[in-house]
């Protein structure tokens, strides 16, 4: 496969596996909504299965994460660029 | 396949049905068995039991008559029997049924036993049954038909590529001029701007903004935290982490096309275009309340694997999900995974749903259908006096 990684938007913080990603193996993303090609690069430092979100950039606790070009909530510890995105590490700003 | 290949059933007010049922509707829980042995007897009816229907009122009551009536006005029902225990209620629904000008009759149980009852609507489900399998199959537009669709089981290949997929085919339909209904209150939370902006004028928008706030003022009402269930456990596993990440990808399958009203629960739209109904997230009682609002094809995006279908609407499954398109197969319609394989363009995706949609129109089973999926769920709003 060409990516092992989808992302909605340019400015999105994570993207989506669309393969299982192994930890410290290179993984090329696509940017799905740009008129332009978007590529980027990101080595994950941990295992991610398929549909699970990978961080893209580096990020403190209490950073709003961008999805979809939009807020889907706010980190609850700092994290880094390759690490597993998910409920252990985000929240709700819904709560 | 182009439209003018399109067969379905026209009825006496115009509107467009792709299946031909004689529903067999009670009007509360203890007329089911009497609904059953009719249907027993007859056995190509449909039967539509339901757990409710006694000491109802209010706004409940009068969702539960626009229900019954609405699954008996669905176009995909050519004749309809109506049975429940006293006359005025059953009375109620056949009239409501009967402005489609499709033929329906009423059974009270009261007075006479099931037995009886069951005898009489029996007969009369008999002469529905040969009427209605005489009515042929006449050329068909989309732009004449009502269709609706909602996601469940979903995960993030929802947001990336089923339902942009599906989304894309609602814009082509709306462009076309069909009617489509759009739903879920709860899980456009985190999206419910994008979903306002979407609004056809700022009444419309105000509509939205009002009917959302209120829904989920109500949900904070009966026990304040949505997030026990939102994301479900199933989201959870599939990688949805926030209630906003899921509504943002739920949104997608809305396309882009103005929405012309917002419907109140199972209410069908007075003209063509989007439409985005208040409704239940549950799938069952969404897919229910679009059958009540006069869809006759429902597109359905899993991500995970969900597997419901409705007695009288044809449910569309697709998913874009590789594992759950092979460990599922047998309930999935279109398998879109080549959306995240990358040997599919969302063009095709696109195309494949459409004529998964023009076959299921024309008569194909769908895998809900033919692996006797009937789910008939009734919104409920309060407890019965």
């Amino acid at each position: 496969m060409k990516y092992q990684i989808f992302v909605h938007d340019e400015e999105d913080d994570v993207g989506v596996a669309v393969t299982d990603l192994q930890e410290g193996n290179k993984a090329k993303a696509k940017v799905l909504k740009s008129e332009e090609l978007v590529e980027k690069e990101v080595t994950p430092k941990d295992e991610i299965p398929l549909t699970h979100k990978i961080a893209l950039v580096d990020m403190e606790e209490g950073h709003e994460v961008i999805e979809y070009g939009e807020v889907i909530g706010r980190t609850s510890q700092k994290i880094s660029a390759g690490e597993h995105v998910h409920t252990h590490n985000i929240q709700s700003l819904r709560v | 396949m182009s439209d003018q290949e399109l067969k379905g059933y026209r009825r006496e007010n115009g509107a467009i049905g792709i299946r031909n049922h004689v529903v067999i509707i009670p009007v509360d829980d203890i007329s089911n068995a009497a609904v059953e042995g009719v249907s027993k007897l007859i056995p190509q009816t449909t039967p539509l039991p339901h757990p409710y229907g006694r000491l109802q009122y209010g706004e409940d009551l009068d969702l539960l008559f626009r229900t019954l009536i609405g699954h008996g006005k669905n176009p995909n029902v050519g004749a309809a029997i109506v049975i429940g225990i006293e006359p005025n209620w059953t009375e109620k629904i056949v009239e409501g049924i009967a402005e489609t000008g499709k033929p329906v009759a009423g059974f009270s149980i009261e007075t006479h036993g099931d037995l009886e009852t069951i005898r009489k609507a029996s007969k009369k489900a008999k002469e529905f049954v040969q009427k209605v399998t005489e009515i042929p199959r006449e050329p068909v537009k989309l732009e004449e038909m009502t269709f609706s669709s909602k996601c469940g089981e979903s995960d993030t290949t929802t947001g990336l590529a089923s339902n942009p997929a599906v989304g894309a085919v609602v814009d082509r339909l709306v462009e076309k001029g069909s009617t489509f209904i759009i739903g879920e209150t709860s899980e456009v939370t985190g999206a419910e701007h994008i979903i306002a902006d979407q609004a056809v004028n700022d009444e419309v928008k105000q509509d939205f903004l009002d009917m959302f706030d209120e829904y989920m003022e109500e949900i904070e009402y009966h026990g304040g935290d949505i997030h026990g269930s939102q994301p479900t456990q199933g989201n959870i596993a599939g990688g949805l982490s926030t209630l906003e990440e899921k509504g943002l990808g739920n949104i997608e399958k809305a396309g882009n096309a103005p929405i012309q009203s917002v419907l109140d629960y199972a209410e069908g739209p007075s003209g063509p275009g989007l439409h985005f109904m208040k409704s239940s997230s549950a799938a069952a009682e969404m897919v229910t309340l679009c059958a009540a609002g006069g869809s006759a094809a429902h597109l359905f995006t899993t991500g995970q694997g969900n597997i419901v279908g409705h007695p009288i609407l044809p449910v569309i499954k697709t998913t874009a999900n590789p594992k759950t398109a092979s460990e599922m197969d047998e309930h999935i319609d279109v398998d879109i995974s080549g959306l995240l394989k990358q040997t599919m363009k969302m063009e095709e995706a696109g195309d494949a749903l459409m004529k998964a949609l023009k076959r299921t129109i024309n008569g194909r089973r769908t895998a809900a259908e033919t692996l006797r999926h009937k789910e008939f769920i009734l919104t409920k709003l309060f407890p019965s006096a």
